[in-house]
């Protein structure tokens, strides 16, 4: 079985797929689908009482796929991630994301608290290695959004900070 | 069967240029193809027979170079030329230069195309042959206070329209005389710069009426014929976007009437080979001829799905000097047909253009589906050229049932790398509107909304589809690794230069 977040515009999903025999069987939260390679690059689909026609091609990262008559970009969630932290953005330093999918194993500050830049802030556990996640400036925390043993993804950020203006 | 031509130049590219391809191969003659420096790889290119170089991109230096696509012609010995539409099949002056060159050009003589070219004239050709026209000027004005004039008398809104026209190019709506002076100017610069003629003249503008055009027939023996009707009221930006036929706002005695004067308006220009004749009708069954436009029709397809007629095949054979055939009499119209057009475009955007590499292409198939296209997997759509990439025609017993196949036509129709409108033809086609055969040439502007957000549950299939995608690629990785790098080349991938059945040098 294999572990996925994508990103499709805005909206994030949690998926698992696995080969069984000649099919794919995908779950995307409540909703499962059965995927079939009808063609390079070209899937049927059964879903939601009908099938659906895919293609899919991957290309500089990006999963370019049409479904129906709509074509839509999807993202792994920890490019999109990296790009996101990669783009420059003052702007992004306020909201503290986990490099990648994995599960709060310490939280070490509180909403109220200063922190330095560089100061750890949380540890997620992911792939059995611990992660200690760093505060990317100096401010005060804002907003903590999850507690020990809560599993977090690459999209909502774990702790938001209120910048020290400069 | 004699051979009507040996050899038939294709001057043009794209899906019209296979299409002519496929036309000459049903009669067995050879084909050649002409290419710019920007279709090297296309698929016309590779399709015909022979095919020529005739240039670089700019349509100036090649599709529209006389010389160029004369020499081809001459030098690869083609005696018959097949313009296709856009580029040179309106052009009077081409047609005239082939007649010189000995090459027969397929379609009508210039003196028709003339005619029919110029706007004001046609207009007046048709009055004479009785049939009605919009109400409008009788000739062309380069003078705004004439034009004002004549606004008032027959009452706003009117229409600027290039004496050269086509394409909704060097054409402005106006609402009130206050609209008039910059709609003058706009008209004539766009006009100047589509067609080098900035002749402008003014009709009375219709509200709200359908498209609908009458495909003619016509051999150099005086015979001439009709072969019903195409309703093309779904334009956007003066262009079509979807055809139809039958036409729902049709009975059998207005497309008697109508079709009648259709053959007239052609036998008034002694018109010759394919035309199509273009009326606007309003909602209380008034028609107008529009205009006559002389050569094969974008949307010629639909015709020949309900008629059974290969139109490209009757123009080659009228272009030979053959009487209209026996397969034309007692003609019916069977089933209904629809085309929708395939444009590099952004249909959630403004139908914007959109170009690229299309890096994932697969056209639907099925009974009574037909896809005429230009791109394959890999081609390039430039800025060069008019943005049309491919046509989806559907025929089914009745309209209900060819609206639903065109939707699961379009939805097994996967394109990406270019943006195309299958979308927003999707949406057209479910709208409540024209499943009621409303449609009229505002439809687009009245009906749809520009821009629609994915839902949730197409993201989720994208997501999953981007999962399966993923896995397979992960798993044929495994599988190449499993086996090992592949064992020894194949002897086809060593061996160098090699023939049989001649001698090796």
């Amino acid at each position: 079985m294999s572990h996925f977040e994508f990103v499709v515009d805005d909206s994030t999903f949690q998926v698992t797929a696995s080969l069984e025999n000649d099919s794919i069987l995908v779950a995307v939260g409540e909703n499962s689908y059965r995927f079939k390679t009808i063609g390079e690059n070209l899937f049927q689909a059964n879903a939601h009482d009908r099938t659906y026609v895919v293609a899919a091609i991957k290309r500089h990262g990006v999963f370019y796929v049409d479904v129906d008559t709509v074509t839509l970009e999807v993202r792994e969630a920890s490019d999109f991630q990296n790009s996101y932290q990669t783009s420059g953005h003052a702007a992004v330093k306020d909201k503290v994301f986990a490099p990648m999918p994995g599960k709060i194993v310490k939280v070490l500050v509180t909403v109220g608290d200063l922190v330095a830049e560089k100061q750890p802030l949380a540890v997620v556990e992911a792939m059995k290695m611990e992660n200690q996640i760093n505060s990317p400036a100096a401010g005060k925390v804002k907003a903590v959004h999850f507690s020990v043993g809560q599993q977090v993804n690459t999209i909502t950020p774990i702790i938001e900070l209120e910048l020290d203006q400069k | 069967m004699t051979t009507l031509f040996k050899k038939i130049l294709i001057a043009n590219r794209s899906e019209i240029a296979v299409r002519v391809i496929h036309g000459c191969r049903t009669l067995g003659i050879a084909t050649v193809a002409v290419y710019s420096d920007a279709d090297v790889r296309s698929k016309h290119r590779l399709l015909a027979d022979e095919s020529v170089p005739i240039g670089a991109a700019p349509p100036l230096e090649s599709y529209l170079n006389f010389d160029k696509i004369i020499g081809a012609a001459k030098s690869t010995g083609c005696d018959g030329l097949h313009p296709g539409y856009g580029f040179l099949a309106e052009n009077a002056a081409f047609a005239e230069r082939c007649r010189q060159e000995k090459i027969k050009f397929i379609g009508p003589s210039p003196a028709s195309m003339r005619l029919m070219g110029d706007k004001v004239a046609s207009r007046l050709a048709a009055a004479k042959a009785g049939v009605p026209i919009v109400p409008g000027m009788e000739a062309t004005s380069d003078d705004v206070k004439a034009l004002g004039k004549f606004a008032k008398e027959i009452g706003y809104p009117v229409l600027i329209k290039a004496s050269a026209g086509g394409g909704g190019k060097g054409m402005r709506i106006v609402n009130s005389e206050k609209e008039l002076p910059d709609a003058f100017e706009g008209a004539r610069r766009e006009a100047m710069k589509a067609f080098a003629d900035d002749r402008i003249y003014l009709e009375k503008l219709l509200v709200n009426p359908r498209h609908i055009e009458f495909q003619i027939l016509a051999d150099e023996h005086g015979h001439c014929i009709h072969l019903f009707e195409r309703e093309c009221s779904i334009q956007r930006r003066h262009q079509k976007i979807i055809e139809e036929t039958p036409s729902i706002a049709l009975n059998p005695d207005l497309r008697h009437r109508m079709g009648t004067d259709a053959i007239k308006v052609a036998q008034a220009a002694a018109y010759t080979n394919a035309g199509t004749v273009e009326f606007l009708l309003d909602e209380k069954g008034k028609y107008y001829f529009l205009e006559m436009n002389t050569r094969l029709q974008v949307e010629h397809p639909i015709t020949e799905m309900v008629t059974g007629v290969d139109l490209v095949v009757e123009q080659i054979q009228i272009a030979a000097g053959l009487k209209l055939g026996d397969n034309l009499t007692n003609l019916s119209q069977q089933g209904h047909a629809i085309e929708c057009r395939i444009y590099a475009e952004d249909g959630d955007n403004n139908f914007l253009p959109s170009t690229g590499q299309v890096f994932f292409y697969r056209e639907p198939s099925g009974p009574g589906i037909r896809v005429d296209s230009g791109v394959t997997n890999g081609s390039e759509v430039t800025i060069d050229y008019d943005p049309i990439m491919a046509k989806l025609i559907v025929h089914a017993p009745d309209r209900t049932s060819a609206i639903a196949k065109m939707i699961d036509a379009l939805n097994n129709y996967k394109i990406l790398g270019v943006k195309t409108p299958r979308h927003s033809l999707v949406n057209i086609l479910n709208h409540p509107e024209f499943l009621k055969g409303k449609t009229f040439t505002n439809f687009i502007q009245k009906n749809l909304s520009n821009r629609s957000n994915n839902t949730q549950s197409t993201k989720e299939i994208a997501a999953a589809a981007a999962s399966a995608l993923a896995l397979t690629i992960s798993q044929s990785r495994k599988n190449d690794a499993a086996r090992g790098k592949r064992s020894a080349p194949s002897p086809w991938e060593t061996l160098g230069d090699w023939s049989i059945g001649r001698n090796f040098k």
